[in-house]
């Protein structure tokens, strides 16, 4: 009976050792290599993005000898970042939701490229001054920016020539041409006008409107405004005249379904648009507020080389081929729809041929990035839009929503200072 | 002989204790030495002695997402544990057509996130939605459930129970299998009904299972974060923002990662009391 | 319907005729209400089979229809071809099984232990596995990730833990960590305490050893729990999406839920692969349910004769 305990002790015991044994086997040590120096990449693309990437990164490979970029995808790529640097293994460069170079850049993680800069003489000033100014912290430059995207007017091409109507260029004839489009039957929304879906598009509607997010000291919140109660009552208007309800669309694309007459939408979307063979959409620049203010936000990506990487050489390599050669900026846009952040690369021919894309380029010249004070992320995220939410459903008023949102928001600016 | 029950208790153990301490009580030390500093993960860290808690006390999101939290765990766990067991009690039989029948209650419990999502929307559709449609029949408007900060918590209670029942239905009637029909079939010769064979033979039987099953709704209700992120996203209104929800945002989007494990340390006290006060009230039961 | 199925005791009653009645209005019930329930349990996965058949301009623009107007195989050929599915399949069931059979294993013999065996520590030590559920995953990943990085003697790392990579990037990072689970510990404690003591005690005074006690008296009495434990043990291990993403770095060693997701980008989601491919990867878990509930039933009987 005592060997039966034993035998099951034992069994137990080998296979723990076994496990162990099998995971020093199955880890391999990293081999050294002669020829080309690897540089891995990693961002947040993934899916049909990877080919896209895939493409720019075996463009570079064939063009010089010295380094090979390798793209890998990382879905959430903020934990794989994070877990990587607490392992103390970090790729060579990271594209990446440019806002993040703020969060990152203050805390040592990322290296600065101001030497490489001066050394390789690179033309800063062919930048879009907002997309290169979010990859700036502190006064020192952290990565170049790539790519760029806004939100124009899309509309459906069919509905406005049934209606004899063109795109909508201020927000009067938004709302008139988004009612004459919208239908209705039995008291249901059948075709949306315009989808007024995302209250976080707000930041764009203010700046229309000549309205500020935060006052220029970036200590507290600026739309609680004039301004800003023009946004909210224009959208209670478009609401009120029954041009979308909340929910309408939802789980669907709705503007491609050919259930919308109108959206605020990125470049991002054309590819799926493009899929829709019966839809014909055109691209128009945002429709100017009620004193005439253009308003747009850019967003976008950029590359950044982080702390400890290996082969920062080979990631500034091609960073650098990316961003500053003009021609290589086309060529993604050509692959993805995604516009280059590089303005002489905006102006190559293939942008202003292609109308839908010409509409997103014009909008570039005036488009503004979030504010870069710290915390903002945070006063749109739990202070504004959660305030705004509440005015779509009914439950806050206009001047309501506003406040609550100007408070809260002032006090994550506040503990952001400290 | 109670010797030879503790070496073997030991034995039995022993591998088991070594992967928890390695691999659950070792990281649970070190998230409690980071929650007393400013780390971030990357850049350097310093102490900061107990600031993280004291400052939890007057942040207003964590009140938010703690009332919020709350709220989804006192209407989801009755709510699970009832429609788990009462789906168990329906499935208890021994035939082949219940075999299909519990495969298709289980099919939620596989659905892929996109698709669970996806099919939610459709139904809780403010419009449009087969809720608000079959609610309008019996003359009764709908509330906007997902655009509402009063009803997007219930919705996602909805949901979550929907998607959930089917792991603990399963629990439930492998519990189930402990109570012997001798015993059920003894009582109905007795005379007791349906309810009386439920509540004196079957509940009692259970008891195990049902501790089980509420310990885990609990722990898993406070520990909500899917549900709530792929259908709201926290809105509207910050309705929706939990516990979990918060402390990922914390450590992971403001590179906050003392102040989350401070808050994942004060989540872990209160689901210990929820859970201490769960077992006392289902040892209560025992005694009755 | 039941009345047939149920394994009818003999009873001589006198209005036999009414009993049966009452029994089959009740089965009519019975059988509507675990219809209707299936109809709304099932409904997503129909909904995701109905939009794996269509195009995907279709997708797009007519989401809700049931019936495509032009079926097609296009989306499993694409979810096959852009990723190395059938990699990610092997992957992700290595990983499956092998941290459903750590579970099942360990959690028997810890449960067991914690159940039928006393020893000074049992309260405290049982406390201390299930408190860990309590505290919220995402704040214990680094720390579990660096214990992992230098775990020593494990992929060129040294006593110390430095030096290599430790066990990252190997299945056991995957498997480890979870193969003895709070959660399996405390489903196959509370299990085995639904056992009867007394067999234990017979087969104690016959001078049977304790492990024999475990392994021949109680361990065949727990296969239905066993099964439960495997079905949600495999179902957590092959739907494991964060873990393996943050430990593995070798695409190779990918796992069928990173494969689905690269069908989902931040800007849109490529519906028609996605949904090919997430039905297949319900097969397998849908295939282990099938099989171990099996085991549930015989459970019935087992206990039932006993």
């Amino acid at each position: 009976m005592k060997s039966r305990t034993r035998l099951g002790t034992a069994i137990a015991a080998v296979a723990a050792s076994a496990l162990l044994l099998a995971g020093c086997a199955a880890a391999s040590a990293p081999a050294t290599s002669s020829g080309p120096q690897k540089v891995v990449m990693w961002g947040s693309w993934g899916g049909d993005q990877v080919k896209q990437i895939d493409q720019m990164t075996s463009k570079f490979n064939a063009s010089q000898s010295k380094y090979v970029v390798n793209y890998v995808p990382q879905e959430l790529v903020e934990q794989k970042l994070l877990t990587a640097v607490a392992g103390g293994q970090v790729p060579d460069l990271v594209m990446w939701d440019r806002y993040q170079t703020a969060l990152y850049a203050p805390k040592g993680a990322l290296q600065s490229i101001d030497e490489r800069v001066t050394k390789d003489n690179v033309n800063l000033k062919a930048f879009y001054p907002q997309a290169l100014g979010e990859m700036k912290s502190g006064g020192k430059l952290y990565g170049l920016p790539t790519l760029v995207d806004n939100r124009s007017l899309v509309y459906n091409k069919k509905m406005f020539a049934d209606h004899g109507l063109t795109p909508p260029t201020t927000w009067a004839e938004l709302k008139t041409d988004a009612e004459k489009l919208t239908l209705t039957s039995g008291g249901k929304l059948q075709t949306s006008g315009f989808l007024l879906s995302d209250p976080g598009l707000f930041a764009m509607y203010l700046a229309e409107a000549g309205g500020q997010l935060v006052n220029k000291a970036g200590t507290k919140t600026a739309f609680n405004s004039p301004q800003g109660l023009d946004v909210l009552n224009f959208w209670k208007s478009l609401t009120d005249a029954g041009v979308y309800t909340q929910g309408f669309g939802d789980g669907t694309n709705a503007f491609a379904a050919g259930n919308a007459a109108m959206q605020m939408d990125g470049p991002w979307d054309i590819p799926s648009l493009d899929q829709v063979t019966s839809l014909s959409y055109g691209v128009a620049e945002p429709p100017v507020g009620p004193s005439g203010d253009k308003g747009a936000t850019m967003g976008g990506f950029g590359l950044v080389i982080p702390q400890g990487a290996k082969q920062s050489d080979g990631a500034w390599a091609f960073m650098k081929w990316w961003a500053t050669e003009p021609k290589n900026g086309v060529a993604f846009s050509k692959i993805s729809s995604w516009l280059p952040a590089n303005r002489d690369a905006a102006k190559d021919p293939y942008f202003s041929q292609n109308a839908n894309l010409a509409a997103f380029v014009k909008t570039l010249d005036y488009a503004k990035v979030r504010p870069s004070v710290a915390g903002y992320s945070d006063v749109e995220g739990k202070a504004l839009t959660p305030a705004l939410q509440k005015f779509m459903s009914g439950e806050l008023t206009a001047s309501q929503a506003l406040s609550q949102a100007q408070v809260q928001g002032d006090q994550i600016l506040q503990e952001n200072k400290k | 002989m109670r010797r030879q029950q503790a070496r073997a208790a030991w034995l039995f153990l022993a591998i088991p204790v070594a992967l928890f301490i390695v691999f659950m009580l070792l990281p649970i030390i070190i998230a409690g030495v980071v929650s007393l500093s400013d780390y971030a993960v990357v850049g350097s860290a310093n102490w900061v002695g107990f600031d993280n808690y004291v400052r939890i006390w007057r942040d207003p999101f964590f009140w938010i997402a703690l009332r919020n939290t709350t709220y989804y765990t006192v209407l989801y766990v009755p709510l699970g544990l009832v429609v788990a067991l009462g789906t168990a009690l329906l499935l208890n039989r021994n035939a082949g057509v219940i075999r299909v029948y519990r495969t298709l209650f289980y099919i939620p419990v596989i659905s892929s996130t996109v698709a669970t999502a996806t099919i939610w929307y459709w139904l809780l559709n403010p419009q449009k939605g087969l809720i608000n449609v079959a609610l309008g029949w019996v003359g009764i408007n709908g509330p906007a459930w997902l655009y509402d900060s009063k009803w997007a918590m219930p919705a996602i209670v909805f949901m979550s129970v929907w998607a959930g029942f089917g792991a603990n239905m399963i629990i439930f009637l492998g519990g189930l299998q402990g109570v012997s029909p001798d015993l059920k079939e003894a009582a109905r010769l007795d005379g007791a009904n349906a309810w009386q064979v439920f509540r004196f033979v079957i509940t009692p039987a259970l008891r195990r299972t049902t501790f089980l099953v509420s310990t885990l709704l609990i722990i898993g209700a406070f520990q909500v974060f899917d549900q709530a992120y792929v259908l709201t996203k926290g809105g509207p209104g910050n309705s929706t923002i939990t516990m979990v929800y918060y402390i990922y945002n914390k450590g992971f989007g403001s590179l906050e990662m003392g102040y989350a494990s401070a808050l994942s340390f004060v989540l872990f006290v209160i689901i210990l009391v929820f859970s201490v006060l769960n077992s006392r009230l289902t040892n209560r039961k025992d005694g009755a | 319907m039941s009345s047939t199925t149920r394994p009818l005791t003999v009873s001589i009653s006198p209005d036999r005729r009414k009993a049966r009645s009452r029994k089959s209005i009740k089965s009519v019930i019975w059988f509507a209400a675990v219809t209707l329930i299936s109809v709304a349990t099932v409904a997503p996965l129909i909904w995701t089979l109905a939009t794996s058949f269509k195009p995907p301009a279709e997708i797009l623009s007519g989401a809700l229809n049931l019936i495509s107007k032009a079926p097609t195989l296009g989306n499993y050929v694409e979810a096959f071809t852009t990723v190395p599915f059938a990699r990610y399949f092997v992957n992700s069931l290595i990983i499956g099984v092998g941290g459903a059979v750590a579970n099942m294993f360990f959690g028997a013999l810890a449960g067991y232990a914690f159940a039928k065996l006393r020893f000074r520590g049992r309260a405290p030590v049982f406390g201390a596995f299930l408190a860990s559920l309590m505290i919220p995953g995402i704040v214990t990943m680094i720390p579990t990730f660096l214990v992992l990085r230098h775990f020593p003697f494990a992929g060129g790392n040294d006593l110390t833990g430095n030096g290599g990579i430790g066990l990252l990037n190997t299945y056991w990072a995957v498997i480890v960590p979870g193969a003895a689970g709070a959660f399996a510990v405390f489903f196959m404690k509370q299990f085995f305490e639904s056992l009867p003591d007394e067999y234990g005690e017979a087969a104690r005074i016959d001078g049977a050893s304790e492990f024999r006690i475990f392994a021949q008296v109680y361990f065949p009495l727990a296969k239905a729990g066993l099964a439960v434990l495997g079905i949600l043990s495999f179902q957590a291990g092959w739907n494991n999406f964060l873990w393996p993403l943050i430990v593995l770095n070798d695409p190779n060693m990918f796992t069928v839920q990173v494969g689905l997701s690269s069908f989902v980008n931040n800007y849109s989601t490529n519906y028609g692969p996605l949904m090919a491919g997430t039905i297949i990867s319900s097969l397998p878990v849908l295939l282990i349910f099938v099989l171990a509930q099996r085991y549930i039933i015989e459970g019935i009987a087992h206990v039932g004769t006993k």
